[in-house]
C-alpha cells in the first residue's frame, strides 16, 4: 500500500516507557472484559432461562435477579472500557484513529446501542418485577445487539493492525464493516470467554446469595457450574483454531518462541487450568473452591490480552516498531494518577464496607 | 490532516461533538450537584430523624439522579469516539499530553459508578450515617472529576506558558490561565442546576408534605444562589483568554457577542429570580417558575460552551494547532508532517493523501478534482459545501474565480476565525477553480 497513507505517531511522544503503558493497557481491559462479558453472558442465561425454564419460578426470580445487575455490569464495563481506550490511543494512536474514522458510522453506532442495552435491561427487569412473563424475544434481542456490538469492537481492533485493507474498507467513505484478518475468529474465540464469565457472574450471584432466595440461588450456582466449563473448553478449541488460522505472519509471531508464545501458552494454560478447577468444584461448589478457578480465568485474560498485543505488533510489524516512539516521561502526572487509584481502591473498599452497615 | 476525514452530511464533525457533548455535560455537570444536595439534605434529615424529607431525597436520587446519569457516563465515553472520528490529529495531541490526567479521572468515575448505584439501592436498607457516608464521596469524588476535566478542557482556549515538551509541561497546561474561573463555574452551576431541578420535581410531585417542600425549598435557593459569582468569574474568565478571542466577543463576531451577553443574562436573572423567591418567601414554586430557572441556568452555561468553542477558533488548541489539525510554528519543530510551514512549501495535499480519489495520484487529477481535495483537506471541518453547518456555497454566491483565487491570500486576515491557507499557490489556483463551479457566475 501507498505509506503515504499511515499517519506519523503523534509529535508528543510517549508520557511513559511503552512497556508501562502496554501494562496498564492489558491490566485495565482484562476488567473491562470481564465485566462486558458478564453483561453478554448474563444475558444468554436469562435467554437460556426465558426458552427452557418457562413456569419455572425460581428461574424467574434469577432472571429479575440476573437483569437487576446487568446495567450496572453494563455501566461498570464500558466506564473499565475507558482506561484501555486511553493507552491504546497513545501507543497506537495513528492507526487506531484511521481505523475508527473508516469505520465511523459503526464506531459512533457503538453510544446508542450501549445507551438502548440498559433501558432495555431495566424494561425486562420491570416486566419480570411487575409479575409478567419474560419470553425470549427481549433477551435475544438483547444478546443479538451485545453480538453486534462485540463484533464492532472486534471489527475496528482487527483493521487497525491491518493497513493493507484500509483503502477498501475506505471506499464506503465511513460507512464499511471490517471482517477479514482473522475478525471471525476473534469474535468468536471472545464471545466464547464472554458466556463463561457470564456463567461465573451469575454462580456468584448465587454463591453470595442475592439471587433473592434459596432456590434460585441454587439454580443460578447449578447453570453456572454446567455452563462454565463447557464454555471454557469451546474457547480453548476456538483459541487454537484462531491461531492456526492467522495470517501467516501473525502465526509466526505466536510460534518463535518468544513473548508471544510465552503469553500464548500461559493463556491456554489459565483457561485450562480454571476449567478443571470447576470440574472439580462441582462437587462441593462453596464460595472458596469457586474463588480460585475465577482468579485463574481472570489472570487468563490478562495473558490473553499480552498475546493479543504481540500477535498486533506482528501485524504492524512493517510498518510501526514500539522502538520508533519518542518517550518523554511523565513522572509527577503519573505519581498523581498512582495515588488517585491509591485513593479509588480505598474509597471503593469503604463503599463495599458502608453498604453492608445494616445496624 | 494525515488521516481519512469522516464527512457526516449537513452537520459535520463540528455539530456531532456537540450534539453528543451538550447533553453530556448538562448531566455530568447536574449530578455533582445533585449528589452535593442529596448528602447536605439527607445529613439533616437523619439528625431531625426526618422520615419525610428522606422519602423524597429517595426519589430524587433514583429519579433524576441516577438514571440520567447512567446516559451521562455513557454519553461521556461517546464524546471519546466522536472526537476520534471528527478530529483525530487534536485528540491525539491532548491525550499524548494529558494521558495521566484522563486516567487519574477515570479512577474517581469507578468510584462514581460504583458509589451512586450503592447510594441508590441501598436506601432504607442500611444504617442511615452510613449511607449518608455513600453520598459525600459520590459529592467529593464527582467533584474531583469536574476539577480534572475542566483543566484539560480550559487548556484548549488558554495554553498559557505551555509549550511543547517544555519541563513541567502537564502542569503548566492544567493550571493554565483559566482554570480557576471555569472550575469555580462549573462547580457553582452545578449546584444551582441541582437546586432548580429539586425544585421542579417537587413541583411535579403533588404528594410532597408542606413541611419537607419550604425545607428543600430553602435548601434549594441556597444551592443556586453561588451561581451569582458567576456574574463575575465569566468577566474574570473573559480577562485570561487570548485577545483575539476578546475581540471575536466584543463585536468581532456577532453570534458570538450575543451568545456572551445571553449568558450574562441568564446567570444575571436566575439569581435575580433566586433572590426575589427568598425575599418573597416563597416556599412553593410553580412548575413554570422552577422550569424558569432550570432554562435560565441551562441556556446561560449552554452560552458560555458555545462562546468557549467558538472563540477558539481558527485553533483547536489554541496557538498550536488549527481545527484542521495543521500546526503553527509552535509544533513546527516537532511535526514533520503537517505543520503550516511544511504545507506552504510541499502543499496541503502532500500530508492529505486520503483526501484523493482512491488510487489515483495528484497528477492524474483535474484541476476542479485537485481543488476539491483540497477543500477537504483545509476547510471541511470548519464548512460543508451546499449545505449545512457554516455551508460556503451560500456565502460565495456572486464571487468571481478571480475574487475567490485572491481572498484565498489573506482569509485569515480577512476572518481571523480562519486559518491562514494551508498550501502552494497552485493549491490555491486549484481551491479556486473548484470553488467557481459552486457560484452563480462559476468558471
Ligand atoms: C477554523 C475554521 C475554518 C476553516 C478551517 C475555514 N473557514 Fe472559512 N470561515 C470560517 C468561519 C467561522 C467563517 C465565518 C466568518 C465570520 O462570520 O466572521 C468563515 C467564512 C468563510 C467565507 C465567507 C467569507 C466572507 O468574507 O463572507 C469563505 C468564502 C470561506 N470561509 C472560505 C473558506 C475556505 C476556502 C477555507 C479552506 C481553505 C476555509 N474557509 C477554511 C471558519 C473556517
Ligand atoms: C462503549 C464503551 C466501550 C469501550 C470504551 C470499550 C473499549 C474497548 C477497548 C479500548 C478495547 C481494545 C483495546 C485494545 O485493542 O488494546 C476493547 C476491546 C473489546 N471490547 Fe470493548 N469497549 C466498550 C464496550 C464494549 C461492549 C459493550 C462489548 C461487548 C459486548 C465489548 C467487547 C469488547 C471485545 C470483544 C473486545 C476485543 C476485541 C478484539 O480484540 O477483537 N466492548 N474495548
Amino acid at each position: 500500500m501507498n505509506s503515504q497513507l499511515i499517519p506519523a505517531p503523534d509529535m508528543l511522544g510517549l508520557p511513559a516507557h511503552p512497556l508501562l503503558l502496554l501494562v496498564l493497557l492489558n491490566a485495565t481491559l482484562a476488567l473491562h472484559w470481564v465485566f462486558v462479558g458478564a453483561v453478554f453472558g448474563g444475558t444468554l442465561i436469562v435467554l437460556h432461562n426465558a426458552v427452557t425454564g418457562r413456569g419455572d419460578a425460581a428461574r424467574a426470580r434469577l432472571n429479575q435477579a440476573i437483569l437487576g445487575f446487568l446495567p450496572f455490569m453494563l455501566s461498570m464495563g464500558v466506564t473499565l472500557g475507558v482506561a484501555p481506550l486511553l493507552f491504546v490511543q497513545v501507543v497506537y494512536g495513528h492507526f487506531f484513529y484511521s481505523a475508527n474514522v473508516m469505520m465511523a458510522l459503526w464506531w459512533l453506532l457503538i453510544i446508542p446501542l450501549v445507551i438502548g442495552t440498559t433501558y432495555l435491561f431495566y424494561v425486562a427487569k420491570v416486566r419480570l418485577a411487575a409479575g409478567k412473563v419474560l419470553g425470549p424475544f427481549l433477551p435475544a434481542i438483547l444478546a443479538g445487539i451485545l453480538l453486534v456490538l462485540a463484533m464492532i469492537l472486534s471489527g475496528n481492533m482487527t483493521l487497525f493492525q491491518t493497513p493493507s485493507a484500509w483503502e477498501s474498507v475506505w471506499r464506503l467513505h465511513g460507512a464499511g464493516f471490517y471482517h477479514g484478518g482473522g475478525m471471525v475468529g476473534r469474535v468468536l474465540f471472545a464471545l466464547l470467554g464472554f458466556a463463561a464469565l457470564g456463567a461465573m457472574f451469575v454462580m456468584l450471584l448465587g454463591k453470595t446469595g442475592l439471587a433473592y432466595d434459596e432456590q434460585a440461588d441454587r439454580a443460578a450456582v447449578e447453570i453456572g457450574l454446567r455452563a462454565a466449563p463447557m464454555c471454557m473448553g469451546l474457547q480453548i478449541a476456538a483459541g487454537i483454531l484462531l491461531v492456526i488460522f492467522l495470517p501467516s505472519e501473525q502465526r509466526k509471531a505466536v510460534f518463535d518462541f518468544r513473548w508471544v508464545s510465552l503469553f500464548s501458552v500461559l493463556a491456554i494454560g489459565c483457561l485450562a487450568g480454571s476449567l478443571l478447577l470447576f470440574v472439580k468444584a462441582r462437587r462441593s461448589p462453596t464460595l472458596s473452591t469457586l474463588i480460585l478457578p475465577m482468579a485463574v480465568y481472570v489472570l487468563g485474560l490478562i495473558m490473553i490480552g499480552f498475546a493479543r498485543d504481540g500477535i498486533r505488533r506482528a501485524a504492524l510489524a512493517p510498518h510501526f516498531q514500539l522502538g520508533e516512539l519518542a518517550i518523554h516521561p511523565q513522572w509527577g502526572p503519573f505519581a498523581l494518577f498512582l495515588a488517585m487509584m491509591v485513593v479509588a481502591a480505598g474509597l471503593v473498599t469503604a463503599l463495599l464496607h458502608l453498604a453492608r452497615q445494616t445496624d | 490532516m494525515e488521516y481519512p476525514i469522516f464527512d457526516l452530511p449537513f452537520f459535520g464533525g463540528s455539530l456531532l461533538i456537540a450534539a453528543i457533548a451538550i447533553p453530556h455535560v448538562f448531566i455530568a455537570q447536574f449530578s455533582v450537584g445533585a449528589s452535593f444536595l442529596l448528602a447536605l439534605a439527607e445529613r439533616r434529615a437523619n439528625r431531625e430523624g426526618d422520615s419525610e424529607t428522606r422519602a423524597f431525597l429517595k426519589t430524587y436520587a433514583f429519579t433524576v439522579l441516577l438514571v440520567p446519569y447512567v446516559l451521562g457516563a455513557m454519553t461521556g465515553v461517546g464524546i471519546w469516539f466522536a472526537t476520534s472520528v471528527a478530529s483525530p490529529r487534536a485528540i491525539s495531541s491532548m491525550i499524548h499530553l494529558f494521558v495521566w490526567g484522563w486516567a487519574a479521572e477515570w479512577t474517581m468515575f469507578i468510584v462514581d459508578i460504583v458509589a451512586i448505584y450503592l447510594y441508590v439501592y441501598t436506601w432504607d436498607r442500611i444504617r442511615p450515617s452510613a449511607h449518608n457516608a455513600i453520598g459525600w464521596i459520590l459529592a467529593v469524588s464527582s467533584t474531583v472529576t469536574l476539577v480534572l476535566i475542566n483543566g484539560i478542557l480550559s487548556f484548549m482556549l488558554t495554553p498559557g506558558s505551555w509549550e511543547p515538551l517544555a519541563p513541567y509541561g502537564f502542569w503548566k497546561a492544567f493550571f493554565n490561565p483559566s482554570f480557576w474561573p471555569t472550575t469555580l463555574m462549573r462547580f457553582f452551576v452545578s449546584l444551582a442546576l441541582a437546586g432548580a431541578v429539586a425544585l421542579l420535581l417537587m413541583a411535579l410531585m403533588r404528594t410532597v408534605p408542606a413541611a419537607v417542600r419550604e425545607k428543600m425549598t430553602r435548601l434549594a435557593y441556597r444551592m443556586m444562589l453561588p451561581a451569582l459569582a458567576c456574574l463575575v468569574l465569566l468577566p474574570w474568565a473573559f480577562s485570561v483568554i487570548p485577545e483575539r478571542s476578546q475581540q471575536f466577543i466584543q463585536g468581532g463576531a456577532i453570534a458570538m457577542t450575543l451568545f456572551f451577553a445571553m449568558g450574562m443574562a441568564c446567570f444575571s436573572l436566575l439569581a435575580l429570580g433566586t433572590i426575589l423567591a427568598m425575599v418573597r418567601r416563597e416556599w412553593n414554586p410553580s412548575v413554570l417558575g422552577a422550569s424558569l430557572l432550570i432554562f435560565f441556568a441551562f441556556v446561560g452555561y449552554a452560552c458560555f460552551e458555545f462562546v468557549r468553542e467558538g472563540a477558539r477558533k481558527p485553533y483547536v488548541i489554541e496557538g498550536f494547532m488549527y481545527s484542521t489539525g495543521v500546526t503553527t510554528e509552535k509544533g513546527q519543530a516537532l511535526d514533520k508532517r503537517a505543520s503550516l510551514a511544511v504545507l506552504r512549501e510541499k502543499g496541503v495535499l502532500s500530508a492529505a493523501s486520503w483526501v484523493l480519489p482512491l488510487g489515483r495520484t495528484i497528477a492524474e487529477l483535474t484541476p476542479e478534482e485537485k481543488g476539491y481535495a483540497v477543500f477537504k483537506a483545509a476547510c471541511l471541518a470548519c464548512h460543508q459545501v451546499y449545505a449545512g453547518y457554516n455551508a460556503v456555497q451560500p456565502l460565495i454566491g456572486g464571487w468571481t474565480r478571480e475574487t475567490l483565487r485572491s481572498y484565498l491570500d489573506t482569509m485569515h486576515e480577512q476572518r481571523p476565525m480562519m486559518p491562514p491557507f494551508p498550501g502552494t499557490d497552485a493549491e490555491k489556483d486549484a481551491l479556486a477553480a473548484y470553488m467557481a463551479t459552486l457560484t452563480r457566475r462559476g468558471k
